[in-house]
This record gives structure tokens, sequence and C-alpha cells, in this order.
């Protein structure tokens, strides 16, 4: 090994930068920052409404849900009808102190009930699926910030891009872990990977010399940023709860990012609900247990507004293997210090069914309405007309 | 891959005195299936073929490829090579067996715990012996298609959990990767794996599970939307009772199954899974999604209207047979169009097996395994039943970097111990600090933030300094940022792990060049981007990459004419270059 070419450029990238700033440079906090940041949680496999907002106050949900059923003593109750899934404690402990807005039976017009269909769905905001559109949050940074060259203006915290941020022109960092998250060879080499000229054959090389030129630069900052990051808040070691730090990291020090997102697993449940379901929840309750406390530490964190999605709830009546098969309507979430919490739109009817399935009375374009408006955007503009907001920013 | 530079790479005795690329042999004019234009045969089409219905190919398979026709290239591609045994497996690895009356909680727990770890071993010896196929070449197009099937039948054993029944299903779908995509079929809706994974051994007449029956349709047969909600709901009652029994072996339950009348796009009768099966065939939505897949796997562009119905009308017509439909696509001229070369994102089991062919490198397929997974292509484990999403999908911020890091374990050119704690040594620094603080309270805590937080970091510098300076003795003046060295991150160390402690890459890149009396350091760089690289690149990627040789021989001191005249300060350069241009945008192209 080269010994010379690796100090002089892999270290001074990696190490270096950080070297020189240790000492002097602030603590990466931002110092007044009136930016918005908009938080995305999508819970894929389509979460079981009935199972987390439990209306656990109509008899028809025990009939429908004879082995999958939550009784009303394991419940966080809401009001006499409905309940908080049993682990959902810190989601159900905010709810009563204003902090969460509940969307009920929230869906879309001809639900499609394909997992993959119906994320797309969700993910562009266009009933189509993915038309040849950006994602809406694409279409956010597009729009609001037309003129922003910063890599990281939206990141996914995962392994692999969610259609939702997919952008022509702003497309989205991402990454899995910081420590992973750089270029470890040589540093001489470093430099000639990238290059700022376009026009190779096709466009897709155009887009790949694009994404090397923004893993360099936004990897470097992240690195210093997650590195250098401290918090008295506990996060659990889950994975997705380590994601949700990195999260708050990146908020706090004011690096410019407008748009995050990160994805929950484990909710098609189709078998043995009740154990993979709580399972799943729980993780989402302890991540959001730590954030929501971390993003209280700061001006940034508190201008900061998380949503938790899913592509469909289930059907109404379980499916005979303790499970659920894919449903229609759903439940969305709304969280952190601009909500003004509360329920909105109705609890679905489950003896009104579509086709057996919940039937959606809130369209989910009205959530991202509102969300597009508070991050002072134009949401017409961007989900190709006009839907009126929702009163929980 | 040029000629000029495959004389290097392989080492080869020229073709033609003139260099000049061989355009339609005798052989191919003779051919009647190409007829109006004939195909390229060059080095870099071969190569195309090589990438699209193989691995990628070793230099002298392109030598060889060359000196035929390309329609004995396809024979023996369809024909296929030796057959190599799998490693020996079993059934009871995971079997569900009682453990005698009285036995603990704990020792319920630790017996599952043995039966999954053993079970685990089993699928990745499995494993391993599937990715040596690929690199040995034994079969490649065999190879390629099943890996297709894997992707178009989805089954992830991290839900499935039984390690036999996912080596059944990929014996399965490598036997008949070749043959009948309707037998394929038949097989999948019988399949332990799929039944266990689509939740299928719940489908009973008295309570009907979907899952299996919309994927059946969405996924596996037709394509989305050409179905409505209500034929899932018929075709899911005829799957009831198509279940797994408790070894792993297919079960049809009479009684779970419902026998009465169903209607399922538009035929009627009392159906059951081999009927329905008969039913998705006779689709013309089926022959155009299985043929619009195929065409987009093997080409990386979105067939036309006219091309997709061509090639949709000739597998129905041959009904659904797998190897007329391959023959006829891989010797369709426009297979080899401008448009079609190189235009595909390499996945990363391509560009992890086609580097490691590329190179002619000898690696742990373990590694290989590791790498692929790390980088969102886990073999045996995809995302979701709608398997991998193919193209420019695999590539974003943190796999282009993920890629290029791997590749620079793979060639030697990076050392972990220099950025993180050596493997063994596991401390981490910071997580030496003592518990971590309590919350204060909101307020008094803001006010004080940026100062305590400077004073802590200051703290943890200190504290961690000492520990680390006694192995940073050959980094002078860099033993502060050795302070905030932390350990190796868990996926780089299973990746060392896999390549082992000693590991040294099999190469002689020195040996190669000088061989071929390779001198100028244009023609180091033409010779090494020409044979790693599936495109020319653009002039500015050559010029950065040359300037970069340049700037690294002069710095060891080496001049142009003698560049290969220490080959260990040479072959260490060259694997430097190697590793940029392996980690380059345009390498991510085959």
């Amino acid at each position: 090994m080269n010994r010379r070419s690796f100090l002089s450029s892999g270290l001074a990238m990696v190490g270096g930068s950080r070297l020189l700033s240790a000492g002097t440079r602030p603590w990466p906090f931002a110092q007044s920052s009136n930016e918005r940041t908009l938080v995305v949680l999508e819970l894929r496999g389509g979460n079981d409404g009935l199972s987390t907002l439990v209306p656990y106050g109509d008899d028809e949900y025990y009939k429908l849900r004879k082995g999958t059923a939550w009784k009303p003593e394991t419940l966080h109750k809401v009001d006499e009808y409905r309940g908080f899934h049993k682990d959902l404690t810190e989601v159900s402990k905010r709810f009563n102190k204003g902090e969460v807005a509940v969307f009920q039976g929230i869906g879309y017009p001809n639900p499609n009930k394909s997992h993959f269909k119906s994320r797309e769905i969700w993910h562009t905001a266009d009933l189509r699926g993915r038309a040849g559109n950006d994602g809406w949050l694409g279409r956010l940074c597009e729009q609001r910030f037309p003129d922003s060259t910063l890599p990281e203006l939206s990141i996914h915290i995962g392994n692999e891009e969610p259609y939702s941020l997919q952008s022509s022109t702003h497309p989205p960092v991402i990454f899995r872990s910081p420590d992973t998250y750089r270029w470890l060879g040589d540093g001489d080499a470093e430099a000639s990977l990238d290059a700022t000229e376009r026009g190779g054959k096709g466009s897709t090389l155009d887009r790949l010399r694009r994404v090397m030129t923004n893993a360099k630069s936004s990897s470097a900052r992240i690195l210093d940023v997650l590195q250098r990051y401290e918090t008295p808040v506990e996060y659990p070691t889950h994975e997705s709860s380590r994601s949700m730090r990195a999260a708050a990291a990146l908020i706090h020090a004011g690096m410019g990012s407008r748009v995050i997102s990160a994805t929950f697993r484990g909710f098609d449940t189709h078998a043995d609900q009740r154990f993979d379901h709580s399972n799943a929840l729980g993780i989402l309750d302890n991540a959001l247990q730590g954030f929501l406390a971390d993003l209280e530490r700061s001006q940034a964190g508190r201008e900061t507004l998380v949503l938790v999605t899913s592509e469909f709830g289930r059907r109404a009546q379980e499916n005979g293997s303790r499970g659920t098969d894919h449903g229609k309507a759903g439940v969305a979430l709304a969280l952190g210090t601009p909500v003004k919490g509360g329920l909105f739109g109705e609890h679905p009817s489950l003896t009104e069914l579509d086709n057996g399935d919940l039937a959606y009375n809130l369209d989910f374009r009205r959530l991202y309405a509102t969300a597009l408006e508070w991050m002072g955007a134009d949401a017409a503009g961007i989900l190709g007309a006009k839907y009126d907001s929702l009163p929980f920013v | 891959m040029k000629l000029y530079s495959l004389l290097v790479w392989g080492l080869v005795a020229p073709l033609q005195p003139t260099g000049e690329p061989l355009v339609g042999s005798t052989a191919v004019e003779a051919s009647s299936l190409v007829q109006e234009t004939r195909i390229p045969w060059t080095a870099e089409t071969v190569e195309h073929l090589f990438n699209r219905a193989g691995f990628g190919a070793r230099p002298k398979e392109i030598e060889r490829a060359l000196r035929m026709a390309p329609e004995e290239v396809v024979e023996n591609l369809l024909k296929g090579g030796r057959f190599v045994e799998p490693p020996y497996y079993e059934q009871g690895s995971m079997q569900d067996y009682d453990l005698p009356e009285g036995v603990s909680r704990q020792e319920q727990r630790r017996a599952k715990a043995i039966r999954s770890k053993n079970d685990r071993a089993q699928l990745k010896l499995y494993t391993e012996w599937w990715i040596d196929r690929m690199v040995e070449g034994d079969d490649p197009l065999r190879d390629r298609m099943t890996l297709f099937w894997h992707g178009l039948f989805a089954t992830a054993h991290s839900t499935v959990k039984r390690s036999y029944d996912m080596i059944e299903q990929h014996r399965k779908l490598r036997k008949g990767a070749l043959g009948n995509y309707g037998e394929l079929l038949n097989g999948i809706v019988k399949d332990p794996a799929m039944i266990l994974y689509l939740d299928n051994d719940k489908n009973k007449k008295s309570a009907p599970n979907e899952n299996l029956a919309r994927e059946l349709m969405e996924l596996f047969s037709l394509g989305e939307g050409q179905y409505t909600e209500q034929d899932i709901k018929e075709v899911a009652r005829a799957l009831t009772g198509e279940f797994r029994d408790k070894l792993g072996n297919y079960r049809f339950s009479k009684k779970d199954h419902d026998g009465g009348t169903k209607v399922i796009l538009g035929e009627r009768g009392k159906f059951k899974a081999r009927e329905v099966v008969g039913i998705l065939l006779r689709q013309t939505a089926c022959s155009r999604y299985i043929a619009g897949r195929l065409l987009i796997y093997f080409e990386g562009v979105k067939p036309d209207e006219l091309r997709l119905t061509e090639y949709a009308g000739f597998l129905a017509r041959s009904k659904y047979e797998l190897k007329p439909f391959l023959n006829k696509l891989l010797l369709d001229p426009r297979f080899y169009r401008e448009e079609a070369l190189a235009a595909r994102v390499a996945s990363p089991v391509d560009y992890f097996v086609g580097s490691t062919r590329r190179l002619d490198l000898d690696l742990d397929s373990q590694f290989l395994y590791l790498a692929a997974a790390d980088l969102g292509q886990e073999l045996f484990d995809p995302p979701s039943v709608k398997g991998w999403d193919e193209g420019e999908a695999w590539i974003h911020t943190g796999s282009l970097l993920g890629r290029g890091n791997t590749m620079g374990l793979m060639l030697g050119t990076i050392h972990l111990e220099d950025t993180f704690l050596p493997l063994g040594e596991e401390v981490d620094p910071l997580a030496e600090r003592g518990p971590a603080r309590k919350p204060e309270p909101r307020g008094s805590r803001e006010a004080s933030m940026e100062d305590d937080m400077q004073d802590s970091m200051e703290d943890s510098m200190g504290d961690s300094m000492g520990e680390t300076m006694e192995d940073g003795d050959s980094m002078q003046s860099t033993s502060e940022a050795m302070a905030t060295r932390t350990k190796i991150p868990k996926e780089f160390a299973e990746l060392v792990r896999a390549l082992g402690k000693s590991y040294r890459p099999s190469l002689n890149l020195s040996h190669r060049l000088n061989r071929a009396k390779i001198a100028t350091d244009l023609q180091v760089v033409e010779v090494m981007l020409d044979s790693l690289l599936a495109i020319t690149p653009p002039a500015d990627t050559h010029q950065r990459v040359l300037t970069y040789f340049t700037g690294e021989r002069v710095a060891a001191g080496l001049t142009e004419d003698a560049f290969l005249s220490q080959p260990e300060v040479a072959e260490d350069i060259l694997r430097r270059l190697a590793h940029l241009i392996l980690s380059l945008p345009e390498a991510q192209l085959l």
C-alpha cells in the first residue's frame, strides 16, 4: 500500500476535516433556523388501521377480528370508541398532550390493493402511479427550492431509493450508515471519480455521474455531522432508531436538508398478525420516542413536521390465518412540535364496507397539501389539483 | 472491450493482421436467421452477449468466441456446459420435530436457535455453490436465467426460514430455467417455499387467503391491472388446500379445497391450481408480460410496442418454450444495436461476479455473496415478492460509494485499519465515555448546549487518544484523527472476514502489461479502461484517469519508459488504477 498517497488524501478527506474542526468549530447546531423540515416515515407492507387505532367500542370489530382483536383493557384509550394499540405508548402519551394528529379512514378513490401500485400512488400522489412523474417530495424540492444545488436537500436513510424522493433535478442523497458512507480508497483517485462534464453515452451515464458528485460532497458533510453528534436522548439499538438518531443530528446541524425519509418494515401481516404487528408498531413507537424528544432540543427540530404513512390499510374481516389481507382505507399520523393534535377524518364504518374493505373518507392528498403548504409550497402546483388543507399545523 | 486490449489482456495472438474487428464471418453470411442486418461481431458485441447472457467474459472467452459464428456461440450458450453437483443438503435441518415432554422453555429456545443456525449454514453452502457456478461460467445462460426467475418468482428465506424449501425451489428454477415458462409457473404455484412465503398454507375453503392468488396474477404472469379484484378472490378459492407438509413437501388437502365453481377471467369451472395456470397462459397479457420482462432484462431498454408484440406473439406461438425465444433474441441484430450496448446498469451480482471474471480474480464466494447483499441484492432474500428493482434503481449515492469501497477490498487497495480500529480490537472510544447523560430540564440545557458539548468533545478526545496511540506509530501527526477512529462497521467487518485475514488478490497486472510490452502511460490507461469497462469512456474520463495514473507514477519516482521496471511499485499503482476505474460511474454500465 502506498502510505503516502493514503495519508495525503484519504485521511485528509475523511479524518482530516474532522481533525481540523473538532476543537475549533462549534458543535453542529444551527444558530437559528426558521427553515422547516418535513420527515416522512413509511410503514411498508400496508399497516392495519384497525389494530393501530382500535375501535374497541364497536361490537362489529370483535366479530370481524375473532383471532386478531385487542381487548379493551390492553389499549391506550382515546375515547369511548377508540384506543391506540398497546405498543403505541409514546404516540398515545403525546396524543393525550395534543401533539399527535391521527388521520382516520385515509385513502384515495378507486383504491388499488397491490403493494406496489398503491405505494407508487402514495409516493407520487398520482392515481396512475409512476406515470413518468417525479415523487411528491421530489416535486416539493423542485418547486420550493428550485435553485438549490445542495445534494442533501432531500435525504433517505436506508438502502433503497423511495419513489417519493425521485426528482430529475433534485435527486436525493441516500445512505444507510454514516460510517460506511464515504470513499475509503486512495484519495488521489477520489478526486478523479467524478466529472462535471455531462453528455456521456445517453443520459444514464449523466445521471450516474451526478450521483457520484453528490455522493462525494454529501458524504464528507454528513460524516462530519454524525460523527460529532451527541445527544442526551437515549435511542434503542434497533436500526430504525439509529436512522432516526441520524435524522435528528442532520436536522439540528442545519445542513440544509429540508426533506428526510425513512422506512419501517414488517407491516404486511397476512398471518399471525398479533405478534408481528405489535413488534413492528413497538419498533416505530420506540424510535419516535427518541426522535421526538431529540427534535425538541433545537429550533430546527421544533420546526420539523413528521408524517407516518402506509400504502393501504387491511381487510376488515381477518383471513383465518390470524392475519389480514390487503385492504383499502388506513391510518396516518402527524407528529412534532408544529402539530395541533386531534382526530381527523371519520373512523371508517365497520358495517358499511367497500366490497369487504374499509372505505376511505379522507383523501391522503389533503394531508400532503397541508404539509406542502406548511413547507411554504404551492400545494396545488405539486399535486395537480387543489385539496383542502386540514387544520393540524 | 476492443481487439487491441484483448491482445494485451488475453495475451493472445492477433486474429487478423490489421486488428480490425471481424464483421460477418462466412458463417454469419450463410445464416438465414440474419437477413437484413448482420450482427456486428466484434470484441465489443461479444462482450455484450456474455454480459447479458452470462456474467461477463474472461478475456480468453471473448477471443474464442470471435473465432466462431454468432449462431455457434449462442447454440453453445443454450446447450450449456458441464453439470456440477450441488452440495448435499437435507430436509430435516429445520424440521419442527417435537422435543420430549417436559423440556424447559430455555432448552426449547436453545434447540430452535441451533436449528436455525444449521439452517442458515446449509443455505450458505448452497448459495456459495451457485455463486461459484456464475464465476466459473459452466452454464452461464442457465444461471443468468435462474437469477431472472429468482427475481420474478421472488421468495425470501428471511420469511420462509426453511433452507431445504429454498434450495428445492432454486433447483426447480435452475433445472427449468431454459425449459418452458408454463411448467415453471405450474411448479411455482405448488412450490412449498412459495406456499409458505405467500401464506397459501393458510388458504382454506373456510377462510381463503388471497396473498398467492394476487401475486400469481400481478407479478408472476399477467401484470398489474390485467384482472379484477373478483378474479383474485376466485383464484384464491381455486388455490385453497394447496399446502406444504411439515417436512417441506407439497400436499393437497382435499377437505380444505373449495371444489365449487369459479369464474376466472371469464372462464367458468371447478378449477384447481393447474387449470388456473392454464387460463393464465391463454391470456395475451401473459405472453406480453413475460416477453416484456425478458426483453427489458436482457436489453436494459424498454422494448417498443412493435417489438414487444412480435416477441410476445412468438412466445405464445412457441407455447412458452424458452430456448427458441432466447435463440431469437440473442441472434437478433437489434439486440446488438448501439442503444442497447452498455445501457444496462449492472446489478450488484453482475458487478461483483463480472469484475471477478474480468480480472480473473480468485475470491471466496462468501465474499461475493455478502458484497452483493450489502449493495442491495441478497440472493435468496429479495426485498419483496416483486423481486429487485433493476436498472438505475441500483445506483444511489450510498450504493455507488459502497460499490467502490467493496471493490477496493477485492483489489487490496483499501486498508480499513487506517480508518477504523483493527478487527479484534473493537473498542469503540466513543462508547468508553461512560453512560449517556440524563436529559436536563429543557431551557437550562439549551442555554449551555454549545459549551457543554464542546467540553465533552475535548474530554473524549483526551480519553481515547492514549488508547490508540500505541498502534499509531507510523502515522505521525495523525494521532488526533486516530483518536476518533471507531470500530470497523459491521458490513465491512463481515466482508473482511469473508476475504480471510491474510487475503492477497490473485492478480499480476504489472506482469500482464510487461509481457505485452506496454510502455507509455497512454497505453497503460487505454488497456486498463478498455478491459475493465464495457463502454468506451467519454474523453474527459479518459483524461482524468490518465492524469491520475501519470501523477501516481511520477510520485513514485518512476519514469514513463521504466514504469514496469519496479514491479512491486507498478503493481500497487496499477491496482489503485483498476480500483479507480471500477469505481467510476462508467463501470456501473454493462
